[in-house]
């Protein structure tokens, strides 16, 4: 068997002082293979931004990290020297965030940051950094990359940063690149046209992407494989077809049934009651058990861990057209 | 639309166009920001009217023209049969009342130094001359038609979530039983959980006040749902109006067309087909400058069915069926 790209075992973060620890992850346990499109799909709170940005070593004290093994192909993350880490970070391993506007330094041009990347991971002249990064615009589909090459951030479109940060992203040929809400702040035809760029990307390149998103639309039309997280924890991992098609976890099933695309010809959505538990409020039990349709005594009192169902994993007690856990 | 029907409209606008004046820089000339063109509405009492488009497109403009915060270039707007544009500043200002906004951010559309209670007794200390409790008691009572319970009255917004707090702002606009409310995204910024709620909850007040909305949103999934009539609009200019349900079915304008391909959505086919579907009817390139809007029709630029003609005129908006008209001059041949 193949080693995965990235393996993340027991992955949790938390803040807060010692006495008021906010976990805001906690058992996160997924692998991406090598040219995979894995969606993470959540709501605010859930966890899924901050699972990256510790794949990414950005959480700063006195955000505390930990995790059994976290690792890239193979090579142990947590080991690494910072400088070895820094290495890999941003050539191999790149992320591209929700707002490409505050992304970009607006003091300096495109051609300047593109050149600033591409001079920190490969080198090279100023002709050929310049050069590079000409075609690297010209491979985000930016139309009259000539003319971008010398633009200031603000005199771009939402939708033009967001290429620019993926010239940037996929600079150093990654293997792995994690879109976190990549679409979010754009226009919904400019999303269209930014989801088949990534998607063409990704395969023509070879390279495992992990799409972090509210919107299962958008999952829906581009991941292979899905991992739900609700309150910091991943709580159903599917194929995404089998996702779509067959939730096992209440969650996953409520979400879905809550999208005003599901209740066509009806004058009420399905809507979960309540809200997501805050930092203070976690119940003992199931991290769902107050908001759940289908709770049981157990899930009160007894946290659920990740059950395989299948060729997928669910954290509940009672999945959705399956056995009952003992 | 249904300028026949027997109950009065509760808005109408006609030729509503908007210009801002904006300075392009020191030295150079002032410029027009054509936000609004020759726009056109109609609702009626208890309805819902859904305007979508991408950022750009005249939608908040539309609304602060309708909720009487600017004055437009041109163009009457009549709220229940008053021409708010030319009466009196006495008449405008009983107006008011009747309509209300609900906005986007619900984090920046509460004072976060006014304790709830207070946010809703506001629009009565103004408007009536209830006594302080009166007041309460109504806003009490607004509070729990929304969902609320009556120990939130004494918080402060920032005690609340995002769904809750745009509970209050909808519990708000309701204080002083509006005909009409302008809810500009309401639910773009909630989590799809927390929207359902919130969407639920507009059209349970619908139906038990009769309340007119005008529904602004990008989201057409939601569109879908909330709406009774739909205008698409594009670079302030509408650019096709429909019952919701023959928009859906029936697209005519290759714009509306474009905007229900590009939406994502669960139960359409994935992956490659769906990419490849989109990109039938895919859009190059993005929104022109509204400083420069194009010549012709607005949209030219990045439709697919341009022609050359379509760069000459201005295409008005031509019949398709009974409530259904959309502003291209190739919607016959395009089919």
């Amino acid at each position: 068997m193949t080693v995965p790209l990235l393996e993340v075992e027991r992955l949790s973060v938390e803040f807060g002082a010692a006495d008021a620890v906010l976990p805001a992850a906690s058992d996160v346990s997924f692998a991406v293979d090598a040219g995979e499109v894995l969606g993470i799909v959540g709501e605010s709170g859930s966890g899924k931004s901050v699972t990256a940005l510790a794949v990414m070593g950005l959480i700063d004290a006195p955000g505390r990290v930990r995790a059994e093994r976290l690792a890239f192909a193979g090579r142990d993350l947590q080991a690494m020297s910072e400088r070895e880490r820094r290495a890999l970070l941003g050539a191999d391993i790149a992320m591209i965030f929700q707002d490409p506007m505050t992304s970009l330094n607006p003091s300096f041009t495109v051609a300047f940051q593109l050149m600033e990347t591409i001079a920190l991971h490969e080198g090279g002249s100023r002709k050929a950094r310049r050069a590079r990064a000409l075609q690297l615009l010209k491979d985000v589909e930016i139309p009259d990359a000539q003319l971008r090459l010398d633009a200031f951030p603000h005199q771009l479109s939402g939708g033009m940063s967001q290429r620019v940060m993926l010239a940037m992203a996929i600079a150093c040929n990654p293997r792995l690149l994690i879109a976190d809400e990549p679409t979010t702040a754009l226009d919904v035809t400019v999303q269209a046209q930014m989801l088949a760029l990534l998607l063409r990307l990704q395969r023509e390149r070879g390279m495992a992407l992990v799409l972090i998103t509210h919107d299962l639309g958008v999952v829906a039309e581009v991941a292979q494989r899905v991992l739900v997280m609700y309150a910091g924890q991943i709580v159903e991992s599917a194929a995404a077809a089998e996702l779509f098609a067959r939730p096992r976890h209440p969650y996953t099933e409520a979400l879905l049934a809550s999208l005003p695309e599901r209740n066509a010809g009806r004058r009420r959505l399905a809507s979960l009651p309540g809200v997501v538990p805050g930092a203070f409020d976690r119940p003992a039990g199931c991290l769902l058990a107050p908001r759940c349709p289908y709770v049981r005594e157990r899930c009160r009192g007894e946290r659920p861990a990740l059950f395989e169902v299948g060729a997928s994993r669910v954290r509940c007690f009672y999945p959705l057209g399956a056995e009952p856990r003992a | 639309m249904s300028e026949t029907a027997a109950t009065p409209l509760v808005l109408e606008a006609r030729g509503l166009t908007k210009h801002y004046t904006v300075s392009t820089g020191l030295f150079k000339a002032r410029a027009s920001v054509r936000a609004l063109e020759d726009v056109a509405l109609a609702l009626a009492p208890g309805r819902t009217l859904a305007v979508v488009g991408e950022s750009g497109c005249g939608k908040s403009t539309l609304a602060r023209q309708i909720a009487m915060l600017e004055t437009p270039t041109a163009g009457s707007i009549r709220i229940d049969g008053v021409d708010v544009t030319s009466t009196d500043a006495e008449t405008r200002r009983a107006l008011r009342k009747t309509v209300q906004m609900v906005f986007q951010n619900p984090f920046a559309s509460l004072n976060p130094r006014k304790k709830i209670g207070l946010a809703l007794e506001e629009p009565l200390a103004i408007n009536t001359a209830l006594s302080r409790a009166e007041r309460e008691e109504r806003g009490l009572a607004m509070l729990a038609r929304v969902g609320l319970s009556p120990e939130h009255y004494r918080r402060y917004p920032h005690m609340f979530s995002g769904g809750q707090r745009q509970r209050v702002a909808i519990a708000r606009a309701l204080m002083l039983k509006p005909r009409l409310v302008i809810a500009d995204e309401p639910v773009s910024a909630l989590d799809v959980s927390i929207q359902a709620q919130v969407l639920n909850l507009l059209m349970d007040l619908q139906e038990s006040t009769g309340v007119a909305y005008v529904f602004i949103s990008h989201n057409l999934a939601v569109v879908e749902l909330i709406a009774d009539e739909v205008v698409v609009m594009y670079l302030g200019r509408v650019m096709e109006r429909a019952p919701k349900a023959e928009l859906f079915a029936a697209p005519r304008h290759p714009y509306t067309r474009a905007l229900l391909a590009s939406t994502p959505r669960v139960d359409a086919a994935r992956g490659e087909a769906a990419l490849a579907r989109a990109a039938k009817s895919a859009l190059s390139g993005e929104l022109p400058s509204p400083l420069a809007p194009p010549s012709g029709c607005v949209f030219r630029t990045r439709c697919p069915h341009a022609v050359e003609r379509c760069a000459e005129v201005v295409p008005a908006l031509e019949p398709a069926g009974a409530a259904h008209a959309a502003a291209c001059i190739r919607q016959h041949e395009i089919g």
